[in-house]
């Protein structure tokens, strides 16, 4: 399962190495960020709205057959896309696996340059959270 | 033993702001050479043509309906979140204030999250005004 998050990753940063603009990226987040499954009203609790970051996020997750079931949803576009990419690579998988996964894609697709500071700052809380949430599940 | 030295002295200890006082100094008649008023009607004059100039463009949301302004222009783009259209305006060289400015209340009372807020002075031109409403046109396009 390591193995598939790594290639997801490596999927991932074939197809945004066309983009080599910015604007192309952000675009591109947009689009992805649309297809991203809308959570419901009372899966946008409080509860679940992560701490810390600048636009809201919030984020379920659910054990199922040993792997975690992950939902996410933002009130900014941009972020909404860096929600997919992060679900795409992570969602459906075993909780070791997203504990222990080395998300290099945000790196080596110039995500990470192209946020400000207090963005990154954010994308690096939903990681955490992401990853705590997964260790909840081992225990 | 310490003995003070009487005020305000006592409380001037180590080197003065010597380049601040300077500063401040040819700062205040730099602005009195062009002249508060000339600096106030220039801002205002660019604030509306930016108002007006938004206006025209869709889809954007004005918070102040009196038509008085003091060199600020604050809005949102309806089902744009300020922050993605800061950062993307950032990328294009524009400069603009996101978020709750510090003023929550404010937001809470106009029942918005944030604003996107524009702030002129007597640097800007209506160049930099054309080129805020032609990046805000392109984000609109780029996120809706």
């Amino acid at each position: 399962m390591q193995t598939t998050i790594k290639e997801k990753q490596e999927k991932i940063i074939s197809t945004m190495s066309g983009l080599t603009d910015w604007f192309d990226k952000y675009e591109y987040l947009n689009d992805l960020g649309k297809s991203l499954p809308a959570l419901s009203d009372a899966e946008k609790s409080e509860k679940n709205m992560l701490p810390g970051c600048q636009s809201k996020v919030w984020l379920t997750t659910e054990l199922n057959n040993g792997h975690v079931i992950l939902k996410a949803e933002s009130d900014s576009n941009i972020i909404q896309g860096m929600l997919a990419l992060l679900l795409d690579v992570l969602n459906n998988q075993p909780p070791e696996d997203i504990v222990n996964a080395d998300l290099f894609f945000i790196t080596e697709t110039g995500l990470s340059e192209n946020l400000s500071p207090s963005r990154a700052n954010g994308l690096s809380t939903i990681v955490k959270e992401l990853k705590r949430h997964a260790q909840d599940f081992i225990g | 033993d310490t003995t003070y030295a009487g005020l305000p002295f006592k409380f001037e200890a180590g080197t003065p702001n010597i380049a601040g006082a300077v500063s401040i100094s040819e700062a205040i008649e730099y602005i009195n050479r062009i002249g508060l008023q000339n600096i106030k009607n220039y801002e205002d004059d660019l604030v509306k043509y930016t108002v007006n100039a938004l206006t025209e463009a869709d889809n954007i949301d004005f918070y102040n309906k009196t038509g008085k302004f003091c060199g600020v222009v604050s809005f949102n783009l309806k089902n744009i979140n300020g922050y993605d259209a800061g950062m993307i305006l950032d990328k294009m060289g524009i400069a603009v204030r996101t978020g709750t400015h510090c003023a929550e209340p404010l937001m809470q009372y106009f029942g918005v999250s944030g604003m996107i807020r524009a702030s002129f002075a007597m640097y800007n031109t209506k160049e930099e005004a054309d080129q805020l409403v032609k990046g805000i046109k392109k984000v609109q396009h780029l996120l809706q």
